[in-house]
């Protein structure tokens, strides 16, 4: 294979994981765009929701259509419990408090998915097939394609949520300001109950489509959380598109190091470009430095 | 003089006493090989765990990544002398200057952040730390780690029996201990807790609290590497699944559990966190689960942790009493 | 030694678009009660955070006994003996009242972490000292009864007092209080002005930002008015109450 179709290759395989690492970037800023919390547990949504589809699958033999929107539905149902349960009783709760409440959260989503499906690493068909397409040397799946194609999809349909409906402006208000919002009538508690709905469907569709090409185990939420938090960092915490793109970028990164350089250490790719987000830039390419100082921390 | 805290002085210098020779009686009345290598493993982790509540209870910062310098150190220790044959002491010290170096680096970016950034600074530092000692094969034997440490030997002594390693670890911890409560009490002390009050009055005060977190930061991690080396010396094995994101989160379970800002509750903390496991043997795959239900009811029940929990029932015991 | 212990020179100072401080001048004279006012937004608490170094001025000097301040960090512009309080009391709630003002002591000990932890004799000697100097600025604010409390279970007002005897510990030459009557009664903050007066006496340079016009014109022998963060008048209270400028901007409204 030329140099090229192996960058081709490596592209094509960094913009397909980097799609999830943009979805959980994305899960991340619904929640603390609505109540500024960052949620530890975003990544455990992500597993469990390519959990329950190879449970559904394979085990239930539920049809595939009908799989996908159930797994969708439980780990929705998983992600509002948690809000009821962990988040909603606090009453002012210190950031440490938060993050503490959230990592409790994801420890128990963790160990259930332990509990219930042991240590085992599962994966799921292809949802067409597995024959590659030729592009320039580089082989594209199909599943690929599935998974950039859902992540427009769903990238549409937040979008339209958030500017075109009222629930989602809602939302948008309350992310600016609370106090205002409760003022005209917005429930916030019920914001914040969607918010983590939401991301948790979010999180739970990005596992569905991932678990065929990445495959699942009960503990890649940690990871997954880490590297869509450096996404939801790299492209300004709380910015949408940044998420997306910065999720490609890593993504991308990623995959060049991995192929390039070593495969040993692929995953520490990501963790570094968030520590150097961290430490130089902390609003990220798109955020703005003042923006950030004032977000309470 | 104020009365008061010269008497609340001696109550401390009791309690350790007592508590010094509690732990130096505790081995004539239990014999059972498997109960002392517990409470061994009780000591280790209560050593670390006074680390990391040094910097989260009392400076109020968090790191999620702590089990990364316990691995430095065990590591440091374990690779120096099985594959370099360097001498334990030695090895020890190489252990701490390498950790004091890696935490400075860490240390100075990662504490101008605060509260979820600085989490998940640390978060992604300890997984990278992880990360590198499964992949770094020829030097740290990778997934499966490697075996075959020393025991460490004073002088004609070998420490190669749970009771003798039980006694030397339990020194340590009283030295620290002691150390730490030193430090707690004591200018420095009231530094970092006035950092965890107001950073911002902290600074106006005239406390330099960029610097100071950094070297709390740096001492809390030295504190981990020790405990690191003392666990490599006893097990005389290491695989990067002893120093994992699990064992971060464990470490601040047994701080926040335990009680933080409260030196008695890292004891309590680890002690609980050690125990649990044991307990749990039966039902194995039960206890992540049971660690996250127990974290979650801490918190919102609980937030002092069981060392609240005990002066509060100690109290209402008193008050019952006083009532009678 | 310079009758001007603080000197503010061409100071400017913005955020985003907004010129807090606008080519700001004035001088502060040693030992003397200096109250600066203004209409909320004038830049007070600004100057105030600029003069700390909590923000370093875009542009513009500040000078401390004729040594420059601007541009050093809160901790060391305190070692040089310049303390502040705040508009919102940021006592530190996690440790006693007779702790918080141990805390303002910081700057003149010295022991550090390794003879903090071996209570070498360094430590030894300056302990007793730092709780004993505690003791007598809680006294002098009248504390005292209440030094082992939770320094957040008592109430605002002693908040406050305790942030003034905290600021005193750190042995200041001059010192910045932020609006320290806010929530006070009026005899409480008649108390505050006899206090402030004492202070004075001690040979410390008091500067005071305040809303409080009766406590103003009472104890300040000087007072300098701010406006969109430009100084517009400046004199003794007199005449300050008599400036025509200074009342259509300010006095004429109501407290």
């Amino acid at each position: 294979m030329s140099l090229f179709s192996q960058i081709l290759q490596f592209l094509l395989t960094g913009i397909t994981i980097g799609t999830i690492y943009g979805m959980v970037a994305l899960g991340f800023n619904i929640i603390y765009n609505a109540t500024g919390i960052i949620n530890f547990a975003q990544g455990e949504f992500v597993m469990l929701g390519g959990m329950f589809m190879v449970w559904f699958t394979a085990v239930l033999k539920v049809p595939m259509i009908a799989a996908f929107a159930l797994s969708v539905i439980m780990v929705t149902l998983i992600g509002a419990l948690f809000e009821r349960l962990a988040i909603y009783p606090l009453k002012r709760p210190s950031v440490l408090i938060l993050i503490m409440i959230t990592l409790a959260g994801s420890i128990i989503m963790k160990g259930s998915a332990m509990l219930f499906w042991g240590k085992e690493t599962y994966t799921l068909p292809h949802f067409s097939g597995e024959e590659p397409f030729h592009l320039f040397g580089a082989t594209i799946l199909p599943q690929t394609l599935w998974i950039l194609g859902i992540m427009f999809v769903v990238v549409i349909i937040l979008a339209g949520f958030f500017n075109f409906t009222m629930l989602g402006k809602a939302m948008r208000a309350c992310a600016v300001n609370p106090t205002a919002a409760s003022l005209v009538g917005i429930s916030v508690k019920k914001m914040v109950l969607l918010s983590f709905a939401l991301s948790a469907a979010l999180g739970a569709t990005a596992g569905i489509i991932i678990t065929p090409v990445a495959l699942m185990e009960y503990d890649r939420g940690a990871i997954l959380a880490l590297k869509g938090f450096a996404a939801a960092v790299l492209g300004g915490l709380g910015n949408g598109v940044g998420a997306v793109v910065a999720g490609l970028l890593i993504g991308i990164l990623e995959s060049l190091g991995a192929g390039l350089i070593s495969s040993g250490y692929k995953d520490a790719i990501a963790l570094l470009v968030l520590l150097l987000v961290l430490f130089v830039k902390p609003s990220g390419i798109f955020g703005v430095s003042e923006a950030s100082k004032l977000k309470e921390f | 003089m104020n009365p008061v805290s010269d008497i609340m002085k001696l109550n401390r210098h009791i309690a350790t006493l007592i508590f010094a020779v509690v732990i130096f009686l505790l081995p004539l009345f239990i014999k059972n090989p498997y109960y002392l290598s517990i409470l061994v493993f009780i000591g280790i982790y209560s050593i670390t765990t006074m680390g990391l509540n040094l910097l989260m209870g009392y400076t109020g910062q968090i790191s999620l990544g702590h089990a990364a310098f316990f691995g430095i150190g065990a590591y440091t220790s374990g690779i120096l002398t099985v594959y370099y044959h360097v001498p334990i002491i030695v090895a020890f010290i190489a252990a701490l200057v390498l950790t004091a170096l890696v935490a400075y680096l860490i240390g100075v970016p990662s504490l101008r952040l605060k509260g979820h950034y600085l989490a998940m600074a640390t978060l992604a530092f300890g997984e990278i730390v992880n990360i590198f000692l499964n992949a770094a094969v020829d030097l740290t034997g990778g997934p499966s780690g490697f075996g075959e440490i020393p025991r460490i030997q004073i002088g004609s002594l070998v420490l190669d029996s749970d009771m003798k390693y039980y006694y030397f670890v339990w020194i340590v911890f009283i030295i620290i201990f002691i150390l730490i409560n030193n430090l707690i009490n004591s200018r420095v002390g009231r530094a970092l807790r006035s950092i965890h009050g107001s950073e911002l009055a902290a600074t106006a005060m005239g406390v330099n609290a960029a610097q100071l977190k950094v070297q709390v930061f740096i001492l809390s991690a030295l504190v981990a590497s020790v405990s690191g080396s003392l666990y490599v010396h006893f097990v005389t094995f290491i695989s990067p699944t002893t120093c994992n994101i699990m064992f971060s989160i464990l470490l601040v379970m047994m701080v926040v559990v335990g009680g933080m800002a409260n030196i008695w509750g890292c004891i309590l903390g680890a002690a609980l966190l050690t125990i649990l496991p044991e307990y749990l043997r039966v039902f194995e795959d039960y206890d992540v689960i049971v660690y996250g239900f127990i974290l979650l009811f801490i918190i919102m029940f609980l937030p002092g942790g069981l060392s609240q929990g005990f002066a509060m029932a100690y109290s209402t015991i008193r008050r019952g009493r006083s009532k009678a | 030694m310079s009758d001007i212990i603080l000197e503010s020179l061409n100071i400017r100072k913005g955020f985003g678009g907004v010129v807090a401080l606008d080519n700001l001048t004035f001088l502060i004279a040693r030992n003397a009660i200096t109250a600066i006012i203004g209409p909320n937004g004038a830049g007070k608490t600004t100057l105030l955070n600029v003069v700390s170094g909590m923000h370093a001025p875009d542009r513009g000097t500040i000078f401390l006994n004729q040594k420059t301040i601007s541009g050093l960090k809160p901790h060391e512009i305190t070692r040089c003996g310049l303390a502040r309080t705040f508009q919102t009391a940021q006592i530190f709630g996690n440790m006693t009242v007779l702790e918080n003002v141990m805390v303002g002591r910081h700057v003149r000990t010295r022991a550090g972490i390794l003879s903090s932890a071996l209570r070498l004799p360094r430590m030894r000697r300056e302990e007793p000292v730092t709780g004993e100097r505690a003791r007598f600025y809680l006294e002098m604010v009248g504390l005292q009864d209440i030094a082992d409390k939770p320094a957040a279970s008592i109430p605002i007002g002693s908040q406050r007092l305790l942030e003034i005897a905290r600021a005193l510990a750190t042995e200041p030459e001059i010192l910045l209080l932020d609006e320290p009557a806010a929530g006070l009664n009026t005899q409480e903050t008649r108390q505050l002005g006899t206090l402030i007066r004492t202070i004075q006496e001690m040979g410390i340079t008091v500067v005071i930002v305040e809303h409080d016009m009766e406590l103003v014109m009472d104890i300040s022998d000087e007072i300098i008015v701010l406006n969109y963060g430009k100084r517009i008048a400046e004199g003794k209270p007199v005449e300050i109450q008599t400036n025509q400028e200074v009342i259509d901007v300010y006095l004429g409204k109501e407290e």
